[in-house]
């Protein structure tokens, strides 16, 4: 849904079904998403059950017609339970792409601008990068508690760095270009040109950058609650079910295959997705892979 | 000619970068004045310090590297040296607009044309931005543009070479500016489109009574737009005349070999060959000692390696070169 509009937003119209044919990446991608996306808006109405009832009479159940995925060590429905899950995964993987490529896009504008600030700021983004996203994930939730907002803050501070030095090198090729200095020789003060000129333009690649960065947070996220830092155990998620199922995996091993492959899906569709919109726009942008 | 003041009068402007390697003198003693209505030539190679003195006139040299080191541009009476960045930004695209040599990448890809030249209007003149389209249309059709109605919703990536040229110029008149930059405005065009932008120019001029700073190489471009003409080699003025008397009579051997190298019409592989200049543009690291042409100059006598010549007067009026053996020139052998 917010794909397809991008994409007519940024190419001409004419255009847009040829990419579509052109760019089976990008059709496959965005269907796997939507199909995510619908599971997490309409789970009460998929057949689900209440994702926290405990039936100790179900513990273990071996999946069968009643209980698609099985239940799991207390009898929850492992379906309802991952349906649920992808809720949490979904809300994270967004409020992570926007809060990340909000705060990296200040950064990395201000950075390509203004010399003084790049000093600063990239430094100090070098210093964030030098940490592993998880660890310093962790640790800013052990500071703050775990909550959803949380792992949402904890995991886009761990992204910013990215996107800052994906903007700055943007802007820095961008503030050469001759239409730039266009605007600066017709008067247009300096906010006007960082906002109108140089702001849509890096767009594209950031549109791709956001895919990438949503699927290494719905990761992360899972990562986090697996180890037992991240989502509540009492919100479903994808990594806490997998986490619960992880010591009875040798005799229900469905708690921990459903989740997980949930997850793939998810993670490989917003890859897919990702990979499509940067052939579509522009075959020399280099992703981090 | 008349006691008025010119509107715009640069005196000794010298423009340095610092670089890696020492501080190049890229403009020294730079002088020339611009009266209203008036189309000016700035004719050198490349490098030679044509588009620095332009981006200078703008206050838009990179500092740093780059610094304008002294000199004054008098516009309306203001000294531009003097004046704030905000007050610059006022002066720009509203008195003194800038079209550049690259049409296809000086438009911005992701804004319609209506945007683009709106812009420049909304900022300078306070107006909404029906008013500004409105503005826009009207430079659409002053600029002969096919279809300005449908131009209006176009990106750049749909026009053509010409048409983006046209879009910029009216981006660079929407404000009625009273001079008009145009850094090679022709060189990035194919040739009969050049001739129509060269058209189009000149009616602009007659119409709007914009004083043209015009920077090129092409003396054929020259010969079309200009009033006056002023050559510029090293970082430096070598000489100045009106048009007519230039191309006919040149008195420096730079501007004769400028002239000699370019091909002219009806002219025979056999009755005429071009000739070219000998050697590059010296660097500007070093202070040159004496002139600095004399190293290419067929003419160089022993005088020209050591004492850099003045500008002088030559015979008309209005017609200045330096040369120690300018008068020796005024005889044509060739």
């Amino acid at each position: 849904m917010t794909a397809a509009n991008t994409v007519s937003n940024v190419v001409p119209q004419r255009s847009a079904f040829h990419i579509w044919r052109r760019h089976p990446n990008l059709t496959v991608g965005t269907a796997m998403l939507l199909i995510a996306i619908f599971a997490a808006i309409a789970a009460p109405w998929l057949g689900t059950i209440d994702p926290q009832l405990i039936a100790p009479f179900n513990r273990l159940q071996t999946p069968d017609s009643q209980f698609w995925f099985g239940g799991d060590l207390i009898g929850r429905d492992v379906y309802s339970r991952t349906i649920y899950g992808a809720r949490v995964s979904l809300a994270v993987g967004l409020g992570v792409a926007i809060c990340g490529i909000s705060l990296g896009l200040v950064v990395g504008l201000l950075s390509g601008f203004v010399s003084w600030v790049d000093s600063v700021l990239m430094r100090v983004m070098d210093g964030l990068m030098a940490i592993p996203s998880i660890l310093l994930a962790v640790a800013l939730i052990s500071l703050t508690g775990a909550s959803l907002k949380n792992v949402i803050i904890a995991i886009s501070i761990a992204e910013v760095p990215r996107v800052a030095r994906l903007v700055r090198s943007v802007v820095l090729s961008l503030k050469e270009r001759p239409y730039v200095e266009a605007a600066i020789t017709s008067g247009t003060p300096f906010v006007s040109i960082l906002l109108r000129h140089i702001l849509p333009n890096t767009l594209a690649p950031l549109l791709v950058q956001g895919t990438y960065i949503f699927a290494s947070a719905v990761l992360i996220e899972a990562i986090l609650s697996f180890i037992g830092a991240g989502t509540p155990p009492t919100t479903p998620s994808w990594g806490n079910i997998i986490a619960e199922g992880r010591s009875v995996f040798s005799i229900a091993p469905h708690i921990v295959l459903f989740p997980g492959i949930a997850l793939s899906f998810t993670v490989l569709g917003v890859n897919l997705l990702g990979d499509g919109l940067r052939d579509a726009y522009d075959p020399r942008f280099v992703s981090r892979a | 000619m008349s006691a008025k003041p010119p509107l715009l009068q640069v005196s000794n402007l010298g423009v340095t970068f610092r670089t890696e390697h020492g501080t190049v003198r890229a403009l020294q003693d730079f002088s020339y004045e611009l009266d209203a209505g008036e189309t000016l030539a700035i004719v050198g190679e490349s490098g030679s310090g044509k588009s620095v003195g332009a981006l200078a006139l703008m206050r838009l040299i990179n500092d740093p590297p780059g610094r304008i080191s002294d000199g004054s541009i008098l516009y309306e009476g203001r000294d531009l040296l003097t004046l704030s960045e905000a007050q610059m930004q006022q002066l720009r695209g509203n008195d003194i607009a800038m079209i550049f040599q690259e049409p296809m990448t000086s438009l911005n890809p992701v804004l319609t044309v209506a945007e683009q030249i709106g812009e420049a209007v909304q900022l300078h003149q306070k107006v909404d931005a029906a008013a500004a389209r409105n503005r826009a249309l009207e430079m659409l059709q002053l600029v002969q543009l096919s279809e300005p109605e449908r131009r209006l919703d176009q990106y750049p990536h749909e026009l053509s070479g010409g048409m983006c040229q046209r879009v910029m110029i009216a981006m660079a008149l929407a404000c009625t500016p009273t001079i008009l930059v145009a850094d090679e405005p022709t060189t990035a065009l194919d040739v009969t489109i050049q001739a129509q932008i060269l058209d189009l120019i000149h009616d602009i001029k007659q119409r709007l009574g914009t004083a043209i700073l015009l920077i090129t190489h092409d003396l054929g471009v020259v010969a079309e737009l200009a009033d006056r003409v002023l050559v510029i080699y090293a970082g430096r003025k070598i000489e100045e005349a009106p048009v007519r008397t230039l191309l006919q009579s040149p008195r420096h051997p730079y501007t004769l070999g400028l002239l000699g190298a370019m091909p002219r019409l009806g002219a025979t592989k056999d009755s005429t060959r071009l000739t070219e200049i000998p050697g590059i543009v010296p660097s500007l690291l070093e202070p040159i000692a004496g002139c600095a042409f004399a190293p290419r100059c067929s003419f160089a006598v022993e005088r020209c390696r050591t004492e850099a010549p003045q500008l002088r007067q030559q015979g008309d009026a209005k017609h200045y070169a330096a040369c120690w053996r300018s008068d020796d020139l005024a005889q044509p052998t060739t």
